[in-house]
């Protein structure tokens, strides 16, 4: 199960939008993994990270997590932008969990 | 006709329930965009749970927030209100349910009517010039509640009565205030193709018409001035709530001495015990709050994709927040400046003695005053910030004194975001007027 985190000050606004815009992103990548996708607030966030292995956010809350070893966090500055989302996660999945993406992925 | 009228009956039960009802909507929603049998199921039970966790979230604040407010009139003898929307939620779910029974269903309705209507101004754009879909379910889910309490309170109406005008008024509110912040969201964001869906529509326009009085935008920019990396703690609202309760209500529960937590001195055990019961609201905050999200996220997927089958060129509205990573530094300089001038309106209604206290919380003053701000600095740099902060603060303590006069019943808090301390005082007013039986 590849996790996916959204997170905002509130866990209820802007995750939440960066939730549905992610998710027919997700499913038009086609991984080869169960992908779930939630959204959540900040400070819940920081207990659920271990369990975790994307994390995106806003850009101005990056300064809010310790990212450990083996995670990844990606910030957005437009969040209804499908092109900048898009882009940026499919970036740090090829970076750092290659092994999810279809031969030939797009 | 007998089976029909058990039918009936037996459906009439099931969705006075608000869990159920919600929980029968999103599956509504669910089987009009095709999802698999496997996802209308989990949707509704996610529904349901959402909203029983938000249920037991209200019902444990209630026994610690009730002893406060009742400790604040008999020792103080004022009535004290926290002006904070997560705090509104359990006075409308006890006092605003003791009064009218079926307010969460009643409002569970007009969530969903508000939210088609505004699909359906938009779809009629050329008529309305309303173009932007609001998708903050959250704000429209304690809209909805707060409204139909007081539309019933001035007017008394039957069911249905109450439910059109309450969604009529929701509705107009959510798609006017959106579009109008269209234009200026744009300009903040250079195109990003989104506005505003949340509380404080007014003053962002508000924020753009007066910001070029007060400064330039481009010598004034926030975002050339250093601020000091601690304040992003504020950044996270589980960590701001509790804080922001600690400074503002921490010294009100010790001036009301070490009795109200049933202590006999202020020992350290009082101390400890005072603490614990602030942090409290923090949990009952997360509580509430994992419990609205759960179901608001299943009702906006579906709005979401019925809004975009019919309407795929629409303006998205989305929460305020969207624009702070266009002006991160207006977010914390309008949080500053607007807590300042709460604790001083505070302390002023203090002086005067006033009969309500007013209590600042936290999320007005950090989300309302971030998001007026980001629209001050685009058009008029930190002098503007200051001005529409300094604004900002002032609606939260005398816009909430003016919404207190006419929410009637409803003690103990007030939703304190800026468009209701503006706009809704406003259109209540004139309920008040007219209205036959207030």
């Amino acid at each position: 199960m590849f996790k996916i985190l959204t997170v905002c000050a509130n866990g209820m606004g802007s995750s939440m939008i960066l939730q549905m815009v992610l998710e027919p992103i997700i499913n038009d990548m086609k991984l080869k993994d169960n992908v779930q996708i939630e959204c959540i607030s900040a400070g819940q966030a920081a207990g659920m990270i271990s369990s975790t292995d994307l994390i995106l956010c806003s850009e101005q809350l990056h300064g809010m997590f310790d990212i450990p070893e083996g995670k990844v966090l990606v910030t957005i500055r437009n969040l209804i932008d499908k092109n900048e989302i898009r882009g940026k996660v499919h970036s740090a999945i090829t970076e750092n969990f290659p092994q999810l993406l279809q031969s030939g992925g797009k | 006709m007998g089976w029909f009228a058990k039918f009936f009956t037996a459906f009439n039960l099931i969705v006075s329930e608000p869990a159920l009802l919600l929980g029968l909507l999103s599956v509504i929603g669910m089987i009009a965009l095709r999802q698999k049998w496997t996802k209308v199921l989990s949707s509704f039970i996610k529904t349901v749970i959402g909203y029983l966790i938000l249920n037991a979230g209200v019902s444990m604040i209630s026994t610690t927030f009730t002893p406060i407010v009742t400790g604040i009139k008999t020792v103080l003898g004022v009535e004290g209100y926290i002006i904070e929307p997560s705090m509104m939620i359990p006075v409308l779910m006890s006092k605003g349910q003791e009064l009218l029974p079926e307010l969460m269903s009643w409002a569970s309705y007009v969530m969903v009517l508000a939210l088609m209507l505004n699909i359906v101004y938009v779809i009629f754009n050329k008529y309305t010039r309303i173009r932007a879909i609001y998708s903050s379910g959250h704000i429209v889910f304690l809209g909805a509640i707060y409204l139909t309490f007081l539309v019933w309170y001035y007017f008394n109406l039957p069911m249905w009565g109450t439910i059109g005008i309450t969604a009529l008024i929701l509705s107009l509110w959510m798609s006017i205030g959106s579009s109008s912040n269209i234009a200026i969201t744009d300009k903040v964001t250079g195109g990003a193709g989104f506005t505003i869906a949340h509380n404080q529509h007014f003053l962002n326009w508000l924020a753009s018409k007066l910001g070029p009085l007060f400064g330039d935008p481009e010598k004034d920019n926030i975002d050339k001035i250093n601020f000091p990396g601690w304040l992003s703690i504020f950044s996270d609202n589980v960590v701001g709530v509790p804080l922001v309760m600690l400074l503002f209500l921490g010294p009100i529960i010790i001036a009301l001495g070490p009795k109200v937590l049933n202590f006999e001195t202020y020992s350290l055990k009082y101390f400890i015990t005072w603490f614990k019961t602030i942090m409290q609201f923090g949990v009952y905050m997360v509580i509430i709050f994992t419990g609205v999200r759960m179901f608001v996220a299943e009702l906006s997927t579906s709005f979401r994709g019925i809004s975009e089958k019919l309407i795929p060129g629409a303006v998205i509205g989305i929460d305020g927040m969207a624009v702070a990573p266009y002006a991160p530094n207006a977010v914390v300089g309008g949080f500053i400046v607007c807590g300042i001038t709460e604790i001083l309106g505070m302390l002023f209604l203090i002086l005067i003695k006033s009969p309500i206290l007013i209590i600042p919380g936290f999320t007005p003053m950090f989300f309302d005053a971030a998001i007026i701000s980001v629209f001050a600095n685009k058009f008029g740099g930190w002098k503007a910030v200051v001005v529409m902060a300094i604004i900002t603060g002032l609606v939260h303590i005398f816009g909430n004194l003016w919404m207190i006069s006419l929410q009637g019943p409803l003690v103990g808090a007030s939703l304190g975001m800026s468009d209701w301390g503006t706009v809704w005082p406003t259109v209540f007013s004139l309920f008040k007027l007219i209205s036959p039986i207030r």
